[in-house]
């Protein structure tokens, strides 16, 4: 139905989509996450041209979007938009609203429409503020004004760019309910959202949005239960990471160790787990990884820390020949793997050529 | 449902308190004085040389301050529009004196008491007809004929009619004009009598019989048109007229522009004072309301005045009405070439909105009609409607721009989303919020247009303004006139705010009925 091919789009010299792809199908519904300001809506703001991109194409049904032939009202007619913030035309009322697309786009009869509006606001729960002014409604109310809006086109997909972050919770359990309801009834979807728990429920595919990329994308279960990319489980596991790097051995420890310090304390880590940390790093690195390898720099350190957990993530990256210090004990009075060993529950230890990386957990 | 405006009964008696206190210390002691201030016992002025240091009324676009000055440099000049509003400002001692053409301080003292002449003349010169300088052949006919109306006595009989005091004796005799030569257009000023004034809604006088008579001979027809002074000499140079008359005196500088027939009336600048009397021929005349009703009948009833306020009314009325409604036409086409993101489009707007609103209204109409359309044959009501929708365009397409820009722009989005094309986004979301926004500064701005109309005296439109300056003229009375204007201007300008406010109210959501048409 929509098909994107190395769609870009770039504001001035900041390029926020690089390369993306998809394919989106009938009866899809797609929900798009990912970090803030990642593009997210940009991507989905692109399918109706409301951004104008600067490179790839999007083919819908056959038809060239970017072609300058292209009727682009025509395809907008066939593509709906629930927007964050609502944008319900502020001097009509609420059923004025439902009709005004319907009337003047679709050139429907006012009867027919007035009827089809009437249902649509029966089916997002509103049918009693029918002569309400948008500026009368709740947020969630306005909300699904726009909903019911949007269907009075009859589209053959819905766009939904983050339809809830405006809300408080009880608004946003009466916008997803309506939401759920139009999955049922078979409604292709892609929704842009940070309820991740929503998006987990309702989606047939999710994609994870970062670096101007479609970084991952898979079914909610391949997406929620086992990313396989870095960044994506940091941010489905909502884990707070803090980097350092160090370019030579004569580099500030006391310095890193601070940091190491503060960052704990914001994560509300016990005293003893910044202790650990300091501990294991300063036995790896000066006494493992300075004395065994010529030259490793740069060498990055990554501590994170996942909200759900009491876990600890490092994650060092070297330079240099592959070593594994875990696989480096010539004697058993290598104090420095004794104690880094009492510490550790887990380590993973990978060589792509000319960088080591190495991942413990604490 | 709520109702933001004030109901009309309030705003009467706001308007009726304040002019209650306006009246109030008429009632007391002076009651016909009104508004005026006390007539000061100044020195008394006798002759010429008594004018040093002095307050001296002079009409703009007069050659009376060179006269002035060469006589006695030591007076001070004021200058004014009309003799009416002299004759008020020497009454209520704001001058001492004004210079005024011999003649028509004559006819100046039969009209209204308080005021003298003295002796001497300031000056003593002649009058004659103007003509624009490609005329000459014109100019050649008249002399011809002035000539032989002096031979034959007949100039005598005019002069005798319109300067006598035999009131009913000054109307125009009929006259047959077959323009078999084609016509004349004559430019004046009625404000001018005995030259040329307005009665019964008719221009007569001395001049324009003259002129009358000339043109029968010449078997042409007679256009008169009235204008404003100041307005007279520039119609002939721009060839909007051929002829111009109205107590115009002959001086070296004039004649450099225009062309000048042989003297049709030899006098002088007489130079007018308040008499000693001044005080008592105001105080104890009529007690307040029959000075009132005097005041009215002279203003409205006598003359039949009243139709000159009519025509007058229904000129202001047109011209307000289509130059607010080709201003909004045009000011909504600048106001889309003023957004335009297109450098070609949007830049001329940008210039046409800076040179509109720097120009100021009455320049504007004047270069219009005298110089845009000075070689065309348009009538000076059109042109007052160009340059007033070209002016309200300049202020509508700045006031809807801003207004515009209010509109919320994800309501844009959502309207472009839902396939609208730009017009259809135009017409449904931004114009019905953007209207709603501009309505109050609107309703400023047309009331502030209509009472702007009141300039067009200077091309010589006769619009109410002018037909009150009309009347003041004839009966060298300054409040009831004036504040008589100023009451129907309060009323077109009440009647359109009240309209507007309809419009608004219509307009808003919280205060219009709602109503959902399911057909």
């Amino acid at each position: 139905m929509i098909r994107v091919r190395n769609l870009s789009k770039s504001f001035g010299n900041l390029a926020v989509l690089k390369n993306i792809s998809t394919d989106i199908h009938k009866g899809e519904i797609i929900s798009i996450i990912g970090p803030s300001g990642v593009g997210k809506s940009t991507f989905l703001r692109c399918l109706n041209l409301l951004e104008t991109p600067t490179g790839g194409e999007i083919i819908i049904n056959g038809i060239h979007l970017r072609d300058r032939k292209t009727n682009v009202c025509e395809l907008r007619k066939r593509m709906g938009m629930v927007f964050q913030s609502f944008n319900l035309f502020s001097h009509l009322m609420v059923m004025e609203n439902i009709l005004l697309g319907p009337l003047t786009v679709l050139k429907m009869n006012r009867a027919a429409a007035f009827d089809e509006g009437m249902k649509l606001l029966t089916l997002v729960g509103l049918a009693e503020k029918a002569d309400a002014y948008p500026d009368e409604l709740s947020g969630g109310q306005k909300q699904r004004v726009a909903i019911a809006r949007t269907l009075a086109m009859r589209p053959e997909i819905v766009l939904f760019d983050e339809p809830t972050s405006a809300l408080d919770p009880a608004m946003t359990s009466e916008v997803l309910a309506v939401i759920r309801k139009l999955a049922q009834d078979g409604m292709t979807m892609m929704i842009v959202t940070h309820e991740m728990q929503f998006a987990r429920d309702i989606s047939t595919r999710v994609l994870y949005l970062d670096d101007g990329i479609i970084y991952e994308e898979g079914t909610p279960h391949q997406i929620f239960q086992v990313p396989q990319k870095d960044k994506t489980r940091i941010f489905i596991h909502n884990i707070k990471t803090v980097t350092f790097e160090i370019r030579s051995r004569h580099f500030d420890l006391y310095n890193l160790n601070a940091n190491i310090e503060t960052f704990g304390q914001k994560q509300n880590l016990v005293r003893k787990m910044i202790h650990n940390i300091q501990l294991a790093l300063e036995e790896l690195i000066i006494h493992k990884l300075f004395v065994k390898s010529d030259h490793p720099f740069p060498v990055t350190v990554t501590v994170g820390h996942s909200g759900k957990k009491v876990e600890i993530e490092l994650t060092l990256t070297y330079r240099g020949k592959a070593y594994n210090p875990f696989e480096d004990e010539d004697n058993t009075e290598d104090i420095s793997m004794v104690i880094v060993r009492k510490l550790v529950k887990q380590n993973v230890f990978s060589y792509l050529p000319g960088e080591n990386k190495l991942q413990i957990i604490l | 449902m709520k109702h933001r405006h004030r109901n009309p009964a309030e705003n009467i008696a706001a308007l009726f308190s304040l002019f209650l206190f306006l009246l109030l210390p008429g009632c007391s002691e002076k009651p016909a004085y009104l508004l005026l201030p006390q007539a000061q016992t100044s020195s008394r002025i006798t002759e010429i040389a008594h004018l040093s240091g002095k307050k001296v009324g002079i009409v703009t676009g007069s050659v009376y301050d060179q006269a002035l000055n060469s006589k006695n440099p030591l007076a001070i000049p004021e200058y004014f529009n009309s003799f009416s509003d002299q004759v008020e400002a020497l009454k209520s001692g704001k001058i001492d004196a004004f210079l005024v053409d011999e003649p028509m301080a004559r006819d100046m003292m039969l009209r209204t008491g308080g005021l003298k002449t003295l002796k001497d003349l300031l000056t003593s010169d002649g009058y004659a007809f103007a003509f624009s300088k490609k005329r000459a052949h014109l100019q050649k006919e008249v002399n011809a004929a002035l000539r032989e109306m002096k031979a034959n006595g007949t100039l005598q009989k005019i002069d005798a009619r319109w300067f006598g005091s035999h009131e009913a004796a000054k109307t125009l005799p009929d006259f047959r004009q077959n323009g078999k030569n084609g016509r004349i257009r004559l430019a004046t000023n009625g404000n001018l009598a005995p030259f040329a004034y307005m009665k019964h809604g008719k221009i007569i006088g001395y001049d324009i019989e003259i002129a009358m008579r000339i043109a029968e001979k010449l078997d042409r027809t007679l256009e008169i048109s009235d204008m404003d002074c100041a307005a007279i000499l520039p119609s002939l140079v721009s060839g909007k007229s051929d002829m111009a008359v109205g107590g115009i005196t002959v001086t070296q500088e004039r004649a450099k522009s225009v062309l000048f027939s042989d003297f049709n009336y030899e006098g002088g600048i007489a130079v007018m004072v308040r008499a000693e009397n001044a005080v008592l021929e105001y105080d104890g005349l009529y007690d307040f309301w029959n000075s009132i009703t005097f005041s009215f009948y002279r203003t409205f009833i006598d003359e039949n005045r009243y139709q000159l306020i009519l025509q007058g009314l229904k000129v202001t009325l047109m011209i307000s009405f289509f130059s607010t409604v080709f201003g909004v036409g045009l000011g909504l086409g600048i106001c889309g070439l003023r957004r335009s993101r297109n450098r070609w489009a949007n830049l001329p707007a940008r210039i046409y909105i800076r040179t509109i609103q720097g120009t100021p209204i009455i320049v504007l109409l004047m270069i219009l009609y005298y110089i845009v359309f000075g070689s065309i044959d348009i009538g000076a009501i059109p042109v007052g409607i160009i340059g007033f929708s070209l002016n309200f365009s300049a202020y509508v397409s700045e006031m809807m721009r801003s207004a515009m820009d209010t509109v919320d722009e994800g309501q844009k989005e959502a309207a472009y989303a839902i396939g609208f094309t730009r017009v259809q986004v135009f017409q449904k979301i931004v114009f019905p919020q953007a209207v709603r926004y501009v309505l109050p500064v609107f309703k400023g701005e047309v009331i502030s247009m209509i009472k702007m109309t009141s300039v067009v005296g200077y091309i010589a439109i006769q619009d109410l303004t002018r037909m009150s300056d009309i009347i003041r003229s004839r009966t060298y009375e300054a409040f009831f006139p004036l504040v008589a204007t100023a009451l129907i201007y309060f009323g077109i300008a009440y009647a359109i705010a009240h309209l507007i406010s309809l419009l608004e109210i219509s307009m808003d959501p919280k205060q219009r009925k709602r109503v959902l048409k399911t057909e």
